[in-house]
């Protein structure tokens, strides 16, 4: 177990706090780079569905339209 | 993670002579050796990437960077947080692991910033390949120079032979075992967004923006 907490803020003699921070450090840098990338993840994927749109709706805009690719029946 | 956070500060006991700072361990080193694993892979990426010229691996090479940087710099923030208590200072100009670990954070930090600022293009890919090889010399040079130079850091006790009581073993390999895991998740996100730019960049020279 942990030790005994001490009158004064203290685990076994020893001051915790910078274990405290040391481990409140690394999970808020690891959570907050985990967000960075959903993020941007989210931002880049919106940006590549906007431009295939974009793509789509260029030929019908430009001239006229290709002609229609053999269809298979069946 | 919650598992090791668990084991970490509840379950492990207390060490008779650094107390509950020796906690820091079961952060500092699993993440140490996250950093590593994530340099291997870039040194891996790089090679494959010069020798094969797929830029997947360069994609690879370089989300790989990225989380080893963030990796290293918590490994210098635990490990100065470990030190103040222990040793008396956060930091130690003397000591060989501290200054070659800083470098090593150099080196990465330079091949992001290259990346970053030369832009796409097999040309900067492969300076950064090139950079990814010769930066990983520090790898070794870091976990070695406990033993060439002793100050302020201990020689490693988790080697073959090594003496780690059970108690503190087992939340020790916990915690190993999940920051590899996380760093596998984190490396396949990074690596799907980097593919993703990638086809982001095809589509807008496509479009001719």
């Amino acid at each position: 177990m942990l030790g005994v907490i001490g009158a004064q803020g203290t685990i076994g003699g020893f001051n915790p706090v910078f274990v405290f921070v040391a481990y409140a450090v690394v999970w808020l840098l690891l959570f907050g780079y985990v967000f960075y990338l959903a993020r941007r993840q989210a931002d880049v994927r919106a940006e590549i569905a906007e431009l295939r749109q974009e793509m789509t709706q260029r030929p019908r805009e430009q001239g006229p339209a290709a002609p229609p690719s053999p269809r298979r029946e069946g | 993670m919650l598992a090791a956070l668990y084991l970490a500060l509840v379950v492990a006991p207390l060490e008779a002579v650094q107390g509950v700072h020796q906690r820091i361990f079961y952060m500092h080193v699993p993440v140490a050796m996250m950093a590593y694993l994530a340099f291997v892979v870039v040194l891996v990426g790089s090679v494959l990437y010069l020798w094969k010229r797929d830029s997947k691996w360069d994609a690879l090479a370089k989300s790989s960077a990225e989380i080893g940087v963030v990796a290293t710099t918590l490994v210098l923030i635990t490990g100065s947080l470990w030190g103040r208590p222990v040793w008396g200072a956060f930091w130690s100009w003397s000591d060989a692991r501290l200054v070659t670990t800083l470098v090593l954070w150099l080196i990465y930090v330079a091949y992001l910033m290259l990346r970053s600022l030369g832009g796409p293009g097999p040309r900067i890919a492969r300076f950064a390949a090139v950079l990814g090889i010769l930066g990983f010399v520090d790898v070794p040079l870091t976990y070695v120079s406990v033993f060439l130079w002793t100050f302020l850091h201990p020689k490693p006790t988790l080697v073959p032979g090594g003496v780690v009581p059970g108690p503190i073993l087992a939340p020790f390999l916990v915690s190993l075992l999940a920051f590899t895991l996380l760093y596998v998740y984190l490396l396949t996100q990074r690596y799907r967004l980097e593919r993703d730019r990638e086809e982001l960049a095809a589509l807008r020279q496509r479009l001719g923006l």
